[in-house]
């Protein structure tokens, strides 16, 4: 009975527990540019050049991680008068480092280089998704559970067929 | 003159927790104890625990 009870309090105090737990660094504000996790982020506009080299040029778009320097994504483009624009869905609730540079495409250098820090809104996952997910996990280990029985009871029935007693001494 | 319910051993409460669907489905529900407070929960020292697992995954887009 107290072993019920404990279980109870135990499963209420998870479930109930509706903090959001934010990545390290993601509430520190003052950033350029907002988003939200697992909905496109635009970043449009236009880096001025000085004339130098010749159009069209290389767009690079760079995402980085700041909490762990890892490298989110990596894209390239064209543009013949320096206007960009690039959309991208954030996997983190961290804050992001997002770098567009302008690429002289004859001499690889970099021409203009613009740098955002772009604060990523982590939210709690909706009920929905929570509990697509768990079904979908204890889907496969239940497959997995009635593979294991089948196989089980399989080998049984093949020894027995064959005569095999190994429980006989 | 003694009677002896054989059957009542048989089908008693213990038994029946021993059977293997019963099991499995204990089993079951374990597994999904610690799935959700792995993956799900917002309770904050398991939040942070498995922070990094929870990114290896790639399985849960948002936190």
């Amino acid at each position: 009975m107290r072993f019920r009870i404990m279980l109870l309090f135990t499963i209420l105090f998870i479930t109930l527990t509706k903090t959001v737990v934010f990545a390290h660094g993601s509430n520190q504000g003052g950033s350029d540019h907002h988003a939200r996790v697992g909905e496109l982020a635009n970043f449009e506009g236009k880096l001025e050049t000085t004339g130098e080299g010749k159009s069209p040029y290389e767009v690079q778009f760079h995402a980085l991680r700041l909490e762990d320097g890892a490298e989110i994504l990596s894209i390239k483009s064209n543009s013949t008068d320096g206007s960009y624009k690039f959309a991208m869905q954030f996997f983190d609730g961290a804050e992001h480092q997002v770098s567009i540079a302008l690429i002289n495409p004859a001499t690889k250098s970099v021409l203009v280089e613009k740098k955002l820090s772009v604060e990523v809104e982590g939210f709690h996952p909706p009920f929905a998704v929570k509990f697509k997910t768990l079904a979908f996990l204890l889907f496969v280990i239940a497959f997995g559970m009635v593979v294991g029985v089948s196989v089980s009871r399989w080998g049984k029935t093949k020894r027995n067929w064959k005569g095999d007693h190994p429980h006989v001494a | 003159m003694s009677h002896k319910f054989e059957h009542a051993k048989k089908y008693n409460v213990k038994n029946m927790f021993l059977s293997l669907p019963v099991q499995l489905s204990a089993v079951l529900f374990l597994a999904g104890i610690v799935i959700y407070t792995t993956l799900f929960s917002g309770y904050a020292p398991v939040h942070d625990a498995v922070h990094e697992l929870r990114h290896a995954l790639m399985f849960i887009p948002c936190h």
